[in-house]
């Protein structure tokens, strides 16, 4: 009888496996055949030899990124700004998800939703315009409040130092909702039995927010989290070349590698050098993934990626 | 305790109206100022609401209906095409991921998100999908390369992992196989995470432009965002060359730019808004009819 | 058991698969090398046997690729052209537009991806230099030293401007190439506020204007548009280097290449730009504005900057509605940038190099092919009203409306519209312009690439210098570090040794 179901068992693991082949040839053919590519950054890539054509340069375009007068300020500012949007973006994510989740009519339910989603659908050039049009210095709202209050108009694309706190608030302005309901669907398919049982308990609301809620998200935080950390290393080009227009005098908080590396091959265009900086953040992404996935299986092995 | 609750529920409710307009009040503003006339704008700057209402920016984007309409069936064509077998695909990838007793699947993960993190850049993908495998300037190009996304996979991932193995083992024991189990089973308990991953995916083509750029040349094929930027960007380029007839030139001197392109981004992200609410119905419902709850 | 066999059998095969497609992208490149090579045969072949005789064999068709919208009709145009072509140069031609904004972009990807062309636009949207630099295209040197009719194609000075690193790989599409900065200024305002333009000579003699306009309070305007920089308050003795980091001075006939914030000129120019600024003759949104396009287009700005080009005055009226006059405050130039925005190369993969660089002399001398492909067929795209002039038919199928992609604009018919006298002036100003003495010198900054790319972030950033936004006293010790840190150093002393040789000093 044992016999019988193991062997059963690998039956159905290799039909689990056969309905994979497709999907892994896919990802074989459209995302491991073009990886060949990751040789440009070791070399002088000429677009008339090819890519197996051109010389080998070694580690030479590597020199750019780290010898740049910028590294620091690029290096932390796309650590940094990463950082507050992984934790900022996942904790109002949640705790919309649990305050809609405690709203019993359903139409307001989904009528929030539907609101909060939209700015998903925008792309950040469109945003640019939005944010433009608050913090224009000539006709922005921002500033005509301001002036209502008898404040000077400020420029706010010369204000460096105001711009992390604009540009977490575009992140979320525009990740909140799509990223709640991926919580919101997890709180949804808690089982009923659990609450019921709290209830009988006599525990209050945070009390099951916190003993049964949370805990059922964390599988669900944690691998987002896993995931995000290994594009720690990536700026959104979008969100920080877009919305501060580009301005030279904003660069100390928000030039971030992705715009470095833009603004120093705008001209240059060089394959070998971009391709290189890639492999850079590749790298240390995937460092970083290996690592966190490493402390959350000691923690928890079902919650890891792999 | 029911009146306290009815208190709870107004805050609650009072919260997300506030949070929902601070949301929207951009949106607000870009609607407005794609129904502002140009010489509004450039007198006065943005507002919530328009000084005089003008059409002219629509009139515009309009003015050539056969390439819109072209392009909003490419866009709808390639993308519930692609939205579909994407889901269908990512779940079938997902599946045997998700089994917890699964011998290997450790590597099949690490296959999977090594691409999240590693890629060859453009110019392999661009040489393998034109001297290779010929997909440019077809619809096929929207369709093939993206399908697989290993962040969508791995949010499937997770959702089938908490759906209670007692259900599966059932029917493993009535001697169904794994496509049966998988079809009858897991699918239509997953709608929510379907439904969520369908979404993102279906908004992911709707915005898609690069790969029109890259691949595209026959103009019925370009997508809605590519062309609307086209357009734009034909007005600017049309302003600066002089090599016009007289006539075309004072054709150009009234297009509206600044309203046109709001008037553009309501055009495009429009209908993609008007699709969501079917999209969440359905997986609202699908989220209670779930058997995940008992 | 079994299931290890099956993964095992899963990774073998794709270990297989990805040999394979290792394997045929290696042969793929041998194949590439074994074409060039072949090709250079071909090429020594060519010049062995100029004129070998026409045989009845197989019409090879060549691809030129060029920036436009697709035109609908563009079939019966080629048909026209070919009877030319084929006659003239034994091949047929095959024009395929690749929508403008992308075509740089999809060139890099075209050329990279080594796909069939024979022929391609470069210059400003796919730039000649880059694709040089990649050895996409193809050395037609030998080609025009060898024929005499090719050479004498076109004026000498554009094919000296085309020289890059003492070889050509393109053919200039000739049009107006001296770069003389000037002024626009709205002359109703010019009026009002009693403005000689004949008495400006440099960009700092508008200040008493300017301060005549700020005064009059004329708020529907901004005054002054600054998108030039401080380039309109250097003097023309400068050459200056792209990335606009360096400039070369000369001095007793020597050209010095120093860095640009160095020179007191510009800082004196930078100081300026921030005095009118806060004088309030620059937009305060100078920063964040962007892109003010339309809003210059529509004359919302009293004074600005142009490249000036013959025919100027009557463009900008019809564009602004209104009158203007123009400051000349630089003699006309001739520098290689202006001429090396429009250019026709042959791709360095192409089968056919000898057709590809006959038909670039054919489109260059033949007026009838080089008209069909600039405005279409006569009586169907065009009519020629009774001046002789092109009156564009609406929506005909044709309308490239890009004559400068097509080879020497002087060759074209003139649009209604247009004046003889405009052509023969921008003519007289390519020959009479003052010539560079850098016309014709590239920069190959192979031996300091790395410092090149890090000093050009640099020059961006501090970009906003250019805008008088900031008091530059604050930013500039910092900018002048910062280009030290990236190695401007090291550039300078490479440009100056290549500048030596170049000119020989």
């Amino acid at each position: 009888m044992k016999q019988k179901k193991r062997v059963k068992l690998k039956k159905n693991e290799l039909q689990a496996y056969s309905m994979a082949v497709i999907p892994v040839l896919l990802v074989f053919v459209f995302n491991y055949l073009p990886m060949v590519g990751i040789v440009i950054a070791f070399k002088n890539y000429k677009f008339g030899r090819g890519i197996w054509g051109s010389d080998w340069v070694g580690f030479d375009n590597f020199k750019f990124f780290f010898k740049s007068s910028d590294f620091t300020r690029i290096t932390w500012n796309t650590l940094y700004m990463n950082f507050i949007f992984i934790v900022l973006g996942t904790v109002s994510a949640i705790a919309v998800a649990l305050l809609l989740y405690h709203i019993k009519s359903r139409k307001m339910t989904k009528i929030y939703q539907t609101i909060m989603i939209t700015p998903n659908f925008i792309s950040w050039v469109v945003a640019s315009y939005m944010v433009y049009a608050f913090l224009n210095p000539r006709y922005g709202m921002v500033n005509t409040i301001l002036e209502m209050f008898g404040k000077n108009s400020v420029d706010w694309y010369a204000k460096a130092d105001a711009w992390p706190l604009i540009l977490t608030i575009a992140y979320i302005w525009k990740h909140v909702g799509m990223d709640s309901v991926l919580y919101y669907a997890s709180l949804m398919g808690i089982d009923s039995t659990y609450f019921e049982a709290a209830e009988v308990d006599g525990a209050n609301r945070f009390q099951v927010v916190k003993s049964i809620m949370l805990p059922m998200l964390v599988p669900l935080i944690t691998i987002l989290t896993i995931m995000k950390v290994g594009g720690i290393f990536n700026a959104d080009f979008g969100l920080f070349y877009q919305l501060t227009r580009d301005s030279g005098m904003l660069y100390k908080t928000t030039d971030v590698i992705d715009t470095y590396i833009f603004r120093a091959m705008r001209e240059v265009g060089d394959m070998g050098r971009s391709a290189a900086v890639g492999l850079v953040q590749s790298v240390v992404g995937l460092i970083l993934v290996l690592t966190t996935n490493h402390i959350v299986k000691k923690f928890n092995a079902d919650n890891a990626l792999f | 305790m029911k009146k306290k609750s009815r208190v709870t529920q107004t805050i609650l409710n009072l919260t997300f109206i506030i949070f929902c307009s601070m949301i929207a009040i951009p949106f607000v503003m870009l609607v407005s100022a794609s129904l502002s006339s140009e010489q509004d704008i450039i007198d006065y700057g943005y507002a919530i609401f328009p000084r005089s209402i003008s059409f002219e920016a629509y009139k515009y984007v309009f003015k050539n209906p056969k390439s819109i309409l072209d392009a909003y069936k490419t866009t709808i064509t390639f993308s519930v095409t692609q939205t579909f077998l994407s889901v269908l695909l990512s779940a079938m990838f997902a599946y045997p991921l998700s089994k917890p007793h699964l011998r290997g699947k450790k590597y099949l993960n690490f296959y999977l998100y090594f691409t999240a993190l590693f890629s060859g850049g453009l110019v392999p993908s661009y040489i393998l999908q034109t001297r290779y495998l010929h997909l440019n300037d077809t619809i096929w190009v929207y369709i093939i390369p993206g399908l697989i996304g290993s962040y969508h996979v791995f949010m499937m991932r997770t959702f089938f992992k908490e759906i209670p193995y007692e259900i599966t083992e059932s029917m493993m024991m009535d001697g169904a196989s794994e496509y049966t189990i998988f079809f009858r089973s897991i699918v239509p308990l997953s709608k929510p995470v379907l439904a969520t991953v369908a979404l993102l995916k279906f908004l992911g083509n709707w915005n898609s432009w690069y790969t029109t750029m890259l691949y595209i040349d026959n103009a019925e094929l370009y997508s809605l965002q590519y062309l609307l930027q086209k357009i734009l960007r034909d007005i600017a380029f049309l302003q600066e060359h002089a090599d016009l007839s007289m006539s075309m030139i004072m054709d150009l001197m009234d297009v509206p730019t600044e309203t046109v392109r709001m008037a553009m981004a309501i055009v495009v992200a429009g209908p993609a808004l008007v699709i969501f609410p079917f999209f969440q119905k359905y997986f609202v419902k699908g989220m209670t009819v779930g058997a995940v709850k008992g | 058991m079994r299931m290890k066999k099956v993964l095992a059998f899963l990774l073998a095969g794709a270990m297989a698969l990805s040999v394979a497609a290792c394997g045929q992208t290696n042969e793929e490149s041998k194949k590439n090398e074994s074409g060039a090579s072949a090709q250079e045969s071909k090429e020594e072949e060519a010049k062995s046997e100029e004129s070998k005789n026409e045989e009845p064999k197989e019409v090879p068709t060549l691809t030129w690729l060029v920036p436009g919208d697709s035109q609908q009709d563009i079939a019966s145009v080629m048909e026209k052209v070919n009877e030319i072509a084929v006659e003239e140069i034994g091949a047929k031609i095959d024009i395929q537009f690749i929508e403008g904004s992308s075509f740089a972009e999809r060139m890099k990807m075209n050329m990279a991806a080594g796909l069939d062309y024979d022929l391609c636009f470069t210059g400003y949207c796919n730039s000649y230099a880059n694709a040089i630099r990649n050895e996409a295209l193809l050395d037609i040197t030998d080609y025009i030293e060898n024929d005499p009719e090719l050479k004498a194609a076109l004026p000498d000075y554009a094919w000296e401007a085309a020289e890059y690193q003492g070889r050509i790989y393109g053919a200039p599409n000739v049009q107006g190439f001296a770069r003389e900065n000037a002024l626009v200024i709205d002359k109703e305002m010019a009026d009002k506020y009693g403005l000689n333009v004949d008495e400006i000579t440099c960009t700092e003699d508008m200040e008493s204007f300017l301060a005549a306009v700020k005064e009059g309070n004329e708020d529907d305007y901004f005054i002054w548009r600054t998108d030039f920089g401080v380039t309109m308050f250097t003097s023309d003795n400068w050459v200056e280097t792209t990335g606009y980091s360096m400039v070369a001075r000369e001095t007793d006939g020597k050209y010095t290449v120093m860095p640009r914030q160095e020179v007191l000129e510009w800082q004196e120019a930078v100081q300026t730009i921030h005095e009118w600024y806060k004088a309030g003759y620059i937009r305060n949104d100078v920063l964040s504005a962007g892109d003010d396009s339309a809003e210059w287009n529509a004359g919302k700005y009293i004074v600005g900057s142009i490249s000036y080009k013959p025919g100027d005055e009557a463009r900008f009226q019809t564009s602004w509605g209104k009158e203007v006059v123009i400051a000349h405050i630089q003699e006309p130039l001739m520098t290689t940038s202006e001429a090396l925005a429009t250019l026709i190369s042959v791709g360095a993969d192409t089968k056919y190099p000898d057709e590809a660089v006959a038909f670039i002399k054919l489109v260059n001398t033949n007026t009838e092919v080089y008209n069909l492909i600039c405005y279409g067929i006569e009586g169907k795209h065009y009519n020629l009203n009774e001046e002789g002039k092109v009156v564009k038919v609406a929506d005909s199928g044709y309308n490239p409306g890009a004559n400068w992609e097509f080879g020497n604009t002087f060759n074209a018919l003139l649009l209604e519209g247009e004046s003889e006298e405009t052509a023969e002036i921008t003519k007289e100003m390519n020959l009479s312009a003052k010539e560079s003495p850098t016309l014709g010198f590239s920069f190959n900054r192979t031996a300091v690439e790395t410092e090149y790319a890090n000093v050009n972030a640099v020059v961006q950033e501090y970009n906003y210098l250019n805008t008088g936004a900031v008091d530059p006293e604050e930013y500039m010790e910092e900018f002048n570090q910062k280009l030290k840190d990236a190695g401007q150093d090291k550039i300078i002393a490479e440009y100056q040794r290549q500048l030596d040789e170049f000119l020989g000093q």
